[in-house]
């Protein structure tokens, strides 16, 4: 049976339609995929860089202790003051404690303590520092901040003290294990 | 006093004395790709009540980051579950209405979202603007005494009367039965405790409601006159929503 031309030029007209369907779904579907990869890659945001390797604790110590000071703050002179009475006891012993100051003129609102590291540099500091003062995290050997908690006026200091130096010494058991593979 | 918007937005509130201290509350909207979410902004410390009440025995999972943590809560018979922010000095909350999602979308979720904590409120934003919308943003404030929603003035045309209020400087201010019913409803009818007020500025929409005594908001030994109150505090609110 012949096919008359008008006949011809709708079939061959649907089936420019139904492949522009096809072509613009297809095109729809990679868009979206595409959309979701890049909401995926763009994760950037909120991770942790691994600390300069000033933080990190020397050979024999198990993790470091770092306060983030400010030199007004009375939570903050609390807080270093409740650290280098703990410093005293022998729980505390392989931890290394190092104070972070974001300037000159906050360090020397402190009293200085032999025991303890104090860094007063702004490059520092903007590694460490996490939107709040004080903080106090703990780093392990690969500069990695595993404990973090931010310290307010009501905060039981010696509760956190405790948790922290646990936290930081049970790295220490772990380390040379890790450092063997 | 300045407050932040969870949309990132910056509000300038003058906020009478005689409103009382506020415990400021936030609520935003942010729906996009994979993202249809609604937060609640409040202090930091909320979270607590949430293994000790709302949901005896949840489970708990944490996943640290930069300035804030992000803790997953999830009930133990899984009916609900939940996302917590938490900042230094704010927490945001989503609710999942079930169980909580699989990893590969909880990463997902708290990757599209931006938390950025300040002293005088949180940002809740997406981490990629150009793929989503962020809508419904308000900022509430609880006191002893009063309630009060400030929301940008596009975003709340739609709750403005169509009679004219009563125009002051550059605001109107209306008022509306605020629908007590019953013996309460008698009580305090001709009071400032039977209207809901609504402020609409150049850039901001205002509600404003005090607590009648007896309300579970207001600590008994409270009392006051209603009236002076209620326009000392109209007297002196402003607030002006920028960005």
């Amino acid at each position: 049976m012949a096919l008359s031309l008008p006949a011809a030029l709708a079939l061959l007209a649907i089936l420019v339609a139904v492949f522009a369907l096809v072509a613009v779904a297809g095109v729809y579907s990679r868009l979206r995929q595409v959309e979701q990869v890049i909401a995926d890659l763009t994760v950037g945001g909120g991770r942790r860089d691994t600390l300069p390797a000033s933080l990190r604790p020397q050979p024999g110590e198990s993790a470091t202790v770092l306060l983030t000071l400010d030199g007004e703050c009375p939570i903050c002179h609390r807080l270093a003051k409740a650290v280098e009475e703990e410093m005293a006891t022998a729980a505390w012993a392989g931890l290394r404690v190092v104070r972070v100051f974001s300037s000159i003129d906050a360090r020397d609102r402190h009293p200085d303590v032999v025991a303890m590291e104090t860094v007063a540099d702004p490059d520092v500091w903007a590694a460490v520092y996490e939107g709040y003062n004080p903080t106090l995290s703990v780093v392990n050997a690969a500069g990695e901040v595993i404990f973090r908690r931010f310290v307010y006026a009501d905060t039981n200091l010696t509760e956190l003290l405790a948790e922290a130096s646990a936290v930081g010494l049970a790295q220490g058991k772990r380390a040379p294990s890790r450092e063997a593979v | 006093m300045i407050r932040i918007a969870p949309d990132g937005a910056r509000l300038d509130i003058d906020l009478p004395q005689e409103f009382g201290k506020p415990d400021w509350v936030c609520v935003t909207r942010i729906s996009g790709v994979r993202v249809q979410r609604d937060f609640h902004v409040t202090a930091v410390g909320q979270y607590q009540v949430i293994q000790k009440k709302m949901m005896p025995g949840a489970s708990k999972r944490v996943f640290a980051r930069k300035g804030y943590d992000v803790h997953l809560y999830e009930a133990a018979d899984r009916s609900d579950s939940c996302l917590v922010w938490v900042g230094p000095y704010h927490e945001a909350t989503t609710w999942f209405g079930a169980a909580a999602p699989r990893s590969e979308l909880l990463a997902s979720l708290i990757n599209s979202i931006h938390f950025e904590d300040s002293e005088n409120g949180a940002q809740v934003r997406p981490s990629v603007p150009q793929m989503s919308q962020q809508h419904g943003t308000l900022v509430a404030a609880w006191s002893e005494w009063a309630f009060l929603c400030i929301r940008p003035a596009e975003e709340a045309a739609a709750v403005l009367p169509e009679w004219r209020g009563l125009v002051r400087d550059d605001q109107e201010i209306w008022r509306s039965d605020r629908g007590l019913e019953g013996a309460e409803g008698e009580r305090l009818a001709g009071t400032a405790y039977q209207w809901r007020y609504v402020v609409a500025g150049p850039q901001t929409v205002t509600e404003l409601t005090f607590h009648p005594p007896g309300s579970p908001l207001r600590p008994q030994a409270l009392s006051d006159d209603p009236d002076r109150r209620a326009s000392a505090v109209l007297d002196g609110l402003r607030a002006t929503w920028a960005g």
